[in-house]
């Protein structure tokens, strides 16, 4: 039997990174060994649990009036009222929620999409990826932001469902691209030539030789959709264009804007969504980053 | 060997591929493979032999089915199988033609364990009739291509695995179907010296016991003599010559083959000594005209070689070559 060492891989052939390898245990160890992506989880775990325990961290119904306008925090309203008299500490709690769920939906939704195309273009090639490949070029030429803007001012105050399906209608551009790419890659890896001679049918390598091996990056391509999702609600609502009448760290900080928080001092009714959006921002970043960093050794310091 | 007065198990009849390259500014075609002709025989190993670029892994891949001929046929018991498209045909051929690729450590998916390489050809081909016996196959398999102790073997990842061993789960991959033929391109080629010979031996093994008809792509002219009955050389994109494997090493004929084994220290004093060097330039295959690939290096050139590609001279009953000197 032999006991040589593996001899080392010809430079051009695509060789799956060591760190890549989808087994749970090393996975989820080089994750926890990561420094920026253990507190980025642990900020979003934060976030998580409070959502999940929303009911027993406060039995205040967000949306009813408890209070005189604008009371400062305090033992019995710890993060003050807004002017309408509702509890800040509950809305920021319950808001969150909301925020969370519909961020990570429509993150989600976007990345499917971007699967879905990128993994189609990538492998089928021909005029199949060129039609697509042009699609996902109009689309990444459209300015996100300011077209859901557009077309949410069209639907005038769109709920969340309909926010969310345009969200991910035209942010998958991105996605698709990178994940097109890797998959033209990948493609042409020896293991896909492999598999096809022993008969697998199209569907299965797209779904089982190809999709495991690009695990991290849509996994950080996820994240980032997440990200990108969570900002562009939080701001169409802020700017008063989501349902104004829904719990959300944006609308909390359009009511506020809408009654003048600043100008009177009540800055609770503010800061605490802005920090938590902002936590929320940085944890998935930090996430992205001990990703980038995990599988890309080069990034690692050493 | 008589292997040549039975009937071929393959036929390649006149088998040309050109590849489309470059952007539409630059774009150009690329003779790749040209009017190849060859047989394959059962118990019988044919070894393809030729410098980097001449077209040997094209071939492999047509015969694989994974490229497209541009022209000329593959016969397999008879039956042209090139323009097979329906997933019925082509299953059917890929249960009887599988392929062992050059490099183990690309051609193992890393997130399957060795088991999964094994199962898949097992069910895609029907070739268990009920899902208990798939422990015990797995294990025969394994058994076979001496990865012991198999139960151990069957869960490991590639990553846990040495090249050597990593080539013997891709050649039980390929027995798994119990194929009639095997392509193997460059098995060896990426495996230290020292395990070479063991890979060899098993092919051979395979010859012999199971009967199993191999083509055998390779740079290194020892290892053709070792385990070939038979060599094709291959030069630009054009089997120039082919033969008994012993009779052309030492009689070659064809200039490019000489020039071949004048390169080749002593083919016969060991595997390690034996690569084909590339020797003068290789011609861009873009630029390969109507003529002999070979005239620009050939010593013995002729007007008429650079006019049109000499024709087919059968040499004896088991020698031929391409070389307007036989003609
Ligand atoms: N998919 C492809 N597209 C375009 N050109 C290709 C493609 N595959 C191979 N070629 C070209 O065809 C020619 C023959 O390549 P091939 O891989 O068959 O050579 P080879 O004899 O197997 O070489 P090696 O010993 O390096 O493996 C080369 O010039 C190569 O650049
Ligand atoms: S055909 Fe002419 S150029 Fe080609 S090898 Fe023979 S003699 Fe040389
Ligand atoms: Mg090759």
């Amino acid at each position: 039997m032999e006991t040589s060492q593996p001899v080392s891989a010809p430079l051009g052939v695509p060789q799956p990174k060591p760190t890549r390898r989808v087994q749970l245990p090393d996975w989820m160890n080089s994750i926890l060994r990561n420094r920026k992506a253990s507190v980025g989880i642990i900020i979003l775990t934060f976030f998580v649990l409070v959502s999940l325990f929303a009911g027993q961290l406060t039995s205040i119904n967000p949306t009813r009036r408890v209070g005189r306008p604008h009371e400062a925090p305090s033992a019995e309203h710890i993060l003050g009222t807004t002017r309408d008299g509702k509890d800040v500490f509950s809305q920021v709690v319950y808001g969150g929620r909301t925020t969370l769920f519909v961020g990570f939906l429509t993150g989600t939704i976007i990345i499917a999409i971007s699967i879905v195309m990128g993994l189609t273009a990538g492998y089928m090639g021909g005029w199949v990826d060129e039609f697509l490949s042009m699609l996902t070029n109009v689309f990444l030429i459209l300015p996100g932001i300011p077209l859901v803007i557009v077309v949410a001012g069209w639907l005038d105050r769109p709920g969340p469902a309909t926010v969310m399906i345009v969200l991910g209608a035209i942010s998958w551009a991105w996605g698709a691209r990178v994940l097109r790419s890797q998959t033209l890659t990948l493609r042409n890896s020896e293991f896909v030539a492999a598999a096809r001679v022993v008969g697998e049918p199209t569907w299965r390598i797209i779904l089982f030789e190809i999709l495991p091996n690009m695990v991290s990056l849509v996994v950080s391509s996820w994240i980032g959709a997440v990200q990108y999702a969570t900002l562009a609600l939080v701001t169409l609502e802020f700017i008063g264009l989501g349902d104004v009448n829904i719990v959300t760290w944006g609308t909390i900080l359009f009511w506020a804007q809408n009654n003048q928080a600043l100008l009177t001092g009540a800055w609770w009714t503010f800061i605490p969504p802005g920090i938590c959006i902002a936590a929320i921002g940085l944890s998935l970043t930090l996430i992205n980053y001990g990703i980038d960093e995990i599988t890309n050794p080069r990034l690692q310091r050493s | 060997m008589a292997a040549e007065k039975v009937q071929p198990i393959l036929e390649v009849k006149a088998l040309s591929k050109d590849f489309v390259a470059g952007n539409v500014l630059t774009r150009r075609t690329v003779k790749a493979v040209q009017d190849a002709t060859f047989n394959l025989y059962a118990g019988h190993v044919t070894a393809l032999v030729g410098e980097s670029g001449s077209g040997k892994s094209t071939i492999v891949r047509m015969i694989a089915r994974l490229y497209q001929p541009t022209g000329g046929q593959i016969l397999f018991k008879g039956q042209d199988v090139a323009h097979d498209r329906t997933r019925g045909r082509l299953l059917k051929y890929r249960s009887q033609v599988q392929m062992i690729f050059q490099d183990p450590f690309s051609s193992l998916n890393p997130v399957h364990r060795v088991r999964h390489n094994l199962e898949r050809p097992l069910i895609i081909h029907k070739r268990i009739k009920r899902r208990q016996d798939m422990r015990e196959q797995v294990h025969s398999l394994l058994r076979r291509v001496s990865l012991t102790p198999v139960e151990e073997f069957a869960d490991k990842y590639p990553h846990q695995l040495s090249g050597g061993q990593r080539q013997r789960v891709a050649i039980a991959r390929a027995l798994a179907v119990e194929p009639l033929v095997i392509l193997a391109d460059e098995p060896v080629s990426m495996l230290d010296v020292s395990i070479r010979l063991g890979i060899l031996n098993l092919m051979a093994q395979l010859r012999n016991e199971q009967n199993i008809a191999f083509l055998y792509v390779t740079h290194d002219i020892a290892s053709a003599r070792y385990f070939a009955n038979e060599i094709l050389v291959m030069y630009a994109g054009h089997i120039v010559e082919g033969g008994a494997s012993e009779e052309l090493i030492q009689n070659p004929q064809h200039p490019y083959t000489q020039l071949l084994l004048s390169a080749v220290p002593d083919p016969a004093r060991g595997l390690r000594t034996a690569e084909v060097e590339v020797v003068g330039e290789i011609p861009s295959l873009a630029e390969v005209g109507l003529g002999c690939p070979f005239a620009a290096r050939c010593a013995h050139v002729m007007d008429k070689c650079r006019k049109a590609m000499p024709p087919r001279t059968q040499l004896s009953e088991t020698r031929w070559t391409r070389c307007y000197l036989y003609e």
